[in-house]
């Protein structure tokens, strides 16, 4: 699933690709004093627990996200949120076993659960403190880990055996790098004035029941150590400006639009009268929305922005591609045996880098330095001219991959699964905006269909991959035309979900434009939340499904808006 | 220039004519409107229209072992309209087949006092809430149709109208002070190596409810809340864990505590919770029990404060008007037993949350209005042991219309839960704890018993947690309503009177009908301070709670049966603490 809060189309119409993570290299920093206490109180563990537990554990890794979030909010000019959170969550990732069979491998039929969640340390570096909460979130740790590997070993004799016979966990080589830690400034009062000056703004649209301009800023460290003698700390800030605003039509249908700027520093986000020109666009889109025709059940050609795409490929192939998905028995495994084979169109590629922090100068929402297995996180090329290559993957092998590619990620507190980074769609196929348009045109007329649709914006999406469950996506746009092929302006429409099957919607991408679009947002799985990008061309599908949205029934306010 | 000066000169103009309290004016107008104005076609209009606004401001820290985990603070204004359509007799409330409803984003309101603003998000919510209102009265209506009930019970008690206007609560917090109070105290557990973890959490907080409603009533309630919570489990030998808090509570900063007297606490909970943890154990017991001051208060806080309210199930739409979940649980004991002996005829209970404070100490469960905006007000509960009078909330229930001033915890579908604010228990026939002890004694002398009993505190609220609150009742059948563990036992030996720990043990058919097998009762009341969430054994979970003084004597009860936990135990942690082992290696 992914979701987010938009982001308007900008920048020049090809595309520079500016990788920062290489240009900067950072003054390698001396060992942290939380690092030294995380390893010292390791060791311990790890020793004692060698020498006098049955079954040992034989690698303990401890990780601490220790994150500051500030979040603003104002409405209608007025200051309506102020939060600062400062927070210090330890996961401790304890295998007992060996690397072939330990306590991590998928026992079949109903499952554990997600994670047990993290524990809050102490924010000063004191070491009884931190030690003591470490040992106890270790002997919980370990309590568990012992009796899942007795379920685990049960399973195995009374089941039939398994398809993927790949061991439990791979060696990598142990990694020590100190980065320069992230740190927060956000002057409070500064931004709060000037959020209420931007929220301001809907002062002048009535119709617009509800808006809101919210500001969060993070600077994130993660510290990672683990028993092979990994030794790590990296850091990272991100801050975000959206603004939302709603209304509902005369027929209750609800209608919404999200804007959003992303910044690695606050001078990073544009002058206000860039962000008013964006919510000035957004209040005229809704204005247009609450009066446009409804959309009708539909199938034929369509654009999807490089936003729209994006998120596209986001459901469709990159929660697919996801490595544990191949190897777990419940899920469909679309491509789990595609290996080599043709599964897009020949003139599509697709990247998961998340060593890119900025694409055409906006600020990337899925890079990081290590994953949450503590390996670097690597540009992995999954499709290849249309060719599945690889999968994403994690520290867990499955039969057709056997080392991780830097994809383990998870939200603090549950167990790290294979995820998406920065997903990137490069295209050798590619039309300038205006060509993509006539293609359009003329894929109608070769249809015979009364029009075409195209995907401007989009709120998210979400998919099923389990075998339980229909192989389906839903991306839900929010801005969606009628393109007529008589010349007759293009007409916008609301209500429409974009629906389908993952493999027959591949098939019938025809071209690209070659302006490529970024959608930042947060992805949601078993792991939990964490950040991700993506990154495409509008792409021109000779056929699209759509259908009409779920909606409210409640009519508009029945009472004019008070005035004093 | 001109215009900013036309501007200032209209504002001036406006505050000299109306009410100075913006919030109040925004509210005031705007509830107006909706219970006037809010119509959809021939549907009914508003009956009963309330709204209010809740806004906090609060501090909140915590820390383990020496080191600070967490200090923040946050400010939060929120709003919540109620609007009633049809009558009084009947309508929309007490009904859980109203179906989803989407919501506008309008739940949080702006920090400061801007009129138009404010009116703007109350006219969404009351909208939202009006619709809702006529869509569930005829949900109702259509239910009603299939269902012969019994007793038709109105569904809202008329009340007259009440004006209390106080100052807001303003938060002055000390938050470095707190940091490094926090810090000291957490670090106080380095003394106690039979205590496996430990926390100390600190929240102070400035609450003031703004309400308004169509009957007539305005309020502005400022509400002061300062609480200091330190939490520790100890594990024993054979694994099993005990988990003990220390808790305080008061309405001013200055009667919290000195540290002094807070440190002292923490350390007298820590030593006495290291004692039992190595405690002996104890198969069963059967017989007389004396429950010493808290322990006493603690009894009668969850068998009888929390059974004090009638319940009334809300009409359901779907099975016939089968139950719906009552939220907590709790309660019902009591239902139809009015004119029923309850206590021993020499005990009387009152409910008074009119009183501030009792003999000099300040009482927790003091308040001027409950959360309907009704005047809170004395209740002679229990009189020579007979159930006279029941709590009541605005919500009618069976043989009681009217509310006196107890619906303090929000219930289902639009109702409120009645409970307790200051509880007193008062026996008439007293004697000294010295004495109620050696009758202890005196009585297990009779019955040729080794020893007796003594209880000094009871696990409620519960400090353990949930995992090992699991571990505790995974030997308690289903159907009993499980009670709370006692915490601190001890044997006294009719031999010489001397006490001994004992620990594990759970009791077995304790409910609030063992309390007519009192006996005796001392003759110096202990005041017992909690929040009451109505969560099963009272655990600090979601956002409100009542806040609960029972003032009771400690009680000797006749016939107490307890039984040894034979509950699931954790196995003893195979690396050692790392701070004792390293302290005890030195």
């Amino acid at each position: 699933m992914i979701q987010s809060l938009g982001w308007t189309r900008r920048g020049p119409s090809f595309a520079v690709v500016l990788l920062l993570a290489a240009l900067g290299t950072p003054a390698q920093a001396q060992e942290p004093p939380l690092v030294r206490i995380l390893k010292q109180e390791l060791q311990r563990n790890f020793s004692i627990l060698k020498q006098k537990a049955d079954p040992a554990p034989y690698f303990i890794n401890y990780s601490v996200t220790d994150q500051n979030v500030v979040s603003l909010s104002a409405t209608l000019g007025l200051l309506t949120g102020n939060n600062e959170n400062r927070s210090r969550l330890l996961d401790v990732t304890l295998r007992v076993g060996d690397y072939q069979l330990d306590n991590y491998h998928r026992i079949r039929g109903p499952g554990l659960g997600g994670g047990s969640g993290a524990l809050s340390l102490s924010l000063d570096d004191d070491p009884d403190s931190i030690q003591a909460s470490l040992w106890n979130l270790t002997d919980r740790k370990y309590r568990e880990a012992a009796e899942r590997l007795i379920r685990i070993k049960t399973d195995r004799t009374v089941k039939v055996e398994e398809e993927d016979a790949s061991a439990d966990f791979s060696r990598t080589e142990p990694l020590a790098g100190f980065g320069r830690p992230a740190s927060l400034t956000l002057p409070v009062p500064a931004w709060s004035e000037r959020l209420k000056k931007l929220s301001a703004f809907f002062r002048q649209h009535p119709q617009i029941l509800t808006s809101r301009v919210v500001l969060v800023g993070e600077s994130r460290n993660q510290y990672q150590v683990n028993t092979e003698g990994t030794a790590e700390q990296s850091g990272r800030n991100y801050y975000r400006l959206i603004m939302t605003a709603e209304t509902r039509a005369d027929d209750g249908m609800d209608l919404e639009r999200f804007e959003s700027f992303e910044a690695a520093d606050l001078a990073g986000f544009p002058a206000d009268d860039r962000i008013q020109a964006a919510m000035a666009t957004m209040a005229s889109d809704l204005e247009q929305m609450r009066t446009a025709p409804v959309a009708e059940p539909f199938v034929g050609p369509a654009i999807l922005s490089g936003r729209a795409s994006g998120v596209f490929f986001h459901e469709i192939l990159g929660h697919r591609v996801e490595g544990h998905r191949q190897k777990d028995e419940a899920e469909g495994q679309t491509f789990a045996k595609k290996l080599g084979e043709a599964i897009l169109p020949p003139f599509l590629s697709v990247i998961f880098d998340p060593t890119l922090k900025k694409f055409n100068g906006i600020e990337l929402n899925g890079w990081y330095d290590y994953d949450d297995e503590g390996v670097k996180g690597q540009r992995t090329t999954v499709v290849e001219n249309g060719v599945l290559k690889t999968f994403l993957m994690t520290r867990s092998p499955i039969a057709s991959v056997a080392q991780s590619n830097g994809h383990a990620r998870r939200q603090p507190g549950r167990e790290v699964v294979a995820r998406q980074s920065n997903l990137l769609v490069e295209s050798t196929k590619k039309v300038s905006d205006e060509e993509l348009r006539k293609l359009l045109i003329a894929e109608i007329r070769r249809q015979n269909k009364p029009y075409g649709l195209y995907f401007r914006d989009i709120r998210g999406g979400f998919t099923t991959t389990g075998r339980a469950g229909l192989q389906a996506f839903k991306v839900l746009p929010v801005v969606v035309y009628r393109v007529y092929p008589d010349g007759r302006p293009d007409e916008l429409i609301r209500g429409a979900d974009i629906v389908g099957t993952p493999l027959a919607a591949f098939a019938k991408i025809l071209a690209t434009s070659d302006r490529a679009e970024v959608f930042n947002g947060q992805c949601g799985a078993e792991s939990g939340s964490v950040p991700v990008s993506a990154i495409s061309p509008a792409i021109l599908v000779s056929e699209l499904e759509i259908e009409k949205q779920r909606t409210g029934q409640d009519r508009p306010p029945l009472l004019p808006p008070p005035t004093e | 220039m001109r215009r900013a000066l036309a501007v200032l000169l209209l504002t001036a103009g406006l505050s000299a004519a109306q009410p100075a309290d913006v919030m109040l004016r925004a509210l005031t107008d705007e509830m107006k409107r909706a219970a006037s104005e809010l119509h959809l076609e021939d549907l009914p209009r508003p009956y009963y229209v309330d709204f209010m606004v809740l806004d906090n401001d609060t501090y909140s820290g915590a820390a383990v072992f020496g080191g600070l985990a967490r200090s923040r603070r946050y400010q939060s204004r929120s709003q919540h309209v109620s609007v009633r359509v049809g009558d009084y007799r009947l309508d929309n409330t007490n009904f859980t087949g109203g179906g989803f409803r989407p919501s506008y984003d309008v739940y949080s309101l702006p920090f400061e006092d801007d009129y138009a603003v404010l009116r703007r998000h109350f006219w969404l919510s009351a909208d939202e809430a009006y619709k809702g209102a006529v869509e569930s009265l005829a949900r109702k209506r259509a239910a009603l149709r299939n269902i012969n009930l019994p007793v038709r019970l109105n569904d809202f008690a008329k009340q007259p109208p009440v004006e209390y206007l106080q100052p807001p609560a303003k938060l002055t917090v000390d938050q470095k002070a707190w940091e490094a109070r926090l810090r000291e105290f957490s670090a106080l557990f380095k003394q106690y190596p039979r205590i496996v973890r430990s926390r100390v959490e600190v929240e102070a907080s400035a609450g003031t409810r703004y309400f308004v409603s169509s009957e007539g009533s305005t309020v502005r309630d400022p509400e002061m809340l300062y609480l200091l919570q330190a939490f520790a489990t100890a594990q024993s030998a054979d694994g099993t864990r005990l988990s003990d808090a220390v808790w305080v509570a008061a309405r001013r900063e200055d009667q919290v505590g000195a540290p002094g007297a807070l440190r002292s606490q923490i350390q007298e909970m820590a030593q006495r919770l290291s004692t039992l943890a190595e405690a002996s154990t104890l198969d069963s017991y059967s017989g007389p029990v004396l429950f010493e001051k808290t322990a006493a208060a603690q009894v009668f806080a969850e068998m009888l404060g929390r059974n004090l309210a009638i319940t009334r199930q809300p009409l359901s739409a779907g099975r016939g008007g089968m139950l719906a979940a009552r939220a907590g649980g709790i309660g019902g004991a009591l239902d139809g037993r009015r004119k029923s002996r309850i206590l021993p005829e020499w005990i009387d209970v009152t409910d008074d949350p009119t009183q501030a404070e009792w003999r000099g100490q300040p009482l927790l469960g003091h308040y001027e209005l409950d959360l309907e905006g009704v005047r809170a007000q004395r209740v002679d509960v229990i009189q020579r042991g007979v159930l006279e009078n029941y709590l009541l909330s605005r919500l009618p229930v069976r043989g009681f219309e009217g509310s006196n001033g107890h619906g303090r915890l929000p219930g289902p579908a639009g109702t409120s839960f009645a409970m307790p604010g200051n509880l007193f228990i008062q026996a008439r026939q007293t004697v000294s704890e010295a004495d109620l002890k050696k009758q202890l004694i005196d009585i297990c002398r009779a019955q040729d018993r080794e020893f007796g009993l003594l209880i000094r505190k009871m696990d409620f609220p519960s400090a353990a947690a949930a995992e090992d609150l699991r571990n505790m009742f995974s030997g308690q059948g289903q159907d009993q309503t499980p009670t709370s563990m006692p915490l601190a036992v001890y044997k006294v030996y009719v031999a010489d009177g001397h006490e001994e720990p004992v620990r594990g043990l759970r009791f077995h058919g304790f409910s609030v009908r063992s309390l007519k097998d009192i006996i005796a009762a001392s003759d110096t009341p202990t005041v017992f301070h909690f929040i009451d969430t109505g969560a099963a054994f009272a655990q600090l979970e979601g956002s409100y709670g009542a806040e609960t003084s029972v003032i009771a004597p400690s009680v000797l009860i006749d016939d107490v049966e307890l039984r040894g936990g034979d509950e699931q135990r954790p196995n003893l942690p195979i690396v050692p603490h790392p701070y004792f082992s390293a302290a005890s290696s030195n």
